[in-house]
């Protein structure tokens, strides 16, 4: 497994300056070096994936706890 | 993180990982959206499983797991939300008979991240900090 690099990252909007610690491999591809400034974007796009990641039923029931008895005890 | 913090019930994830209507308002609003912190309750990850297995769907287990834990930040159930838990759902049943303590724990949770609980639970009826969108 690839060794951690460390990676000075300046945000342009905020003016000041950050180190993120990324996988070498990130590193090289993304040919980040130390010093000059890159976007980092951290999230939503990752974060959408999470859309549809089930296919979807003819007949799509809602979650509902209490119809489902899980915790009929409680 | 500026937005205010939002914590998914299992209802709001099993929305979303199907990409109902419901769950693409959700996901735009949300998820999609920067600088929203979006927290699940780990107990959301146990009910997603028993649900998918009752329904015969155990191998799609493993990637609604992963993809909620992938586009949110999984909490487990702390001391201070096990404590607020048990009052809690006493509170919810006065108002609800068919609460239970699943409801209290998400909502014990959110309200320890500071979180809005986004839930179409009605049981959370009347609840400020619970909205369904």
């Amino acid at each position: 497994m690839a060794q951690p690099a460390e990676v000075t990252v300046v945000p342009k909007r905020i003016g000041g300056s950050i180190v993120l610690f990324l996988p070498a491999e990130v590193v090289r591809k993304r040919r980040i070096r130390e010093g000059v400034p890159v976007r980092v974007t951290i999230g939503p796009e990752a974060r959408a994936k999470a859309l549809g990641a089930l296919k979807r039923r003819r007949r799509h029931r809602q979650f509902d706890r209490h119809e489902e008895g899980f915790w009929d005890d409680s | 993180m500026t937005a205010n913090p939002v914590a998914f019930d299992t209802w709001a994830w099993w929305e979303v990982l199907h990409a109902t209507p419901t769950g693409e308002k959700l996901a735009k609003k949300y998820l999609e959206a920067p600088g929203v912190r979006v927290v699940t309750a780990d107990l959301a990850l146990v009910e997603l499983s028993a649900k998918l297995a009752r329904e015969g769907r155990a191998d799609e287990i493993h990637r609604a797991l992963a993809a909620v834990e992938a586009a949110s930040e999984v909490v487990p159930i702390s001391l201070s939300a096990a404590e607020a838990s048990g009052p809690l759902l006493v509170e919810l049943r006065k108002v609800n008979r068919e609460a239970s303590l699943a409801d209290a724990v998400m909502l014990a949770v959110a309200r320890g991240e500071g979180a809005r609980l986004i839930s179409g639970d009605q049981c959370f009826a009347g609840q400020k900090d619970v909205a369904s969108g």
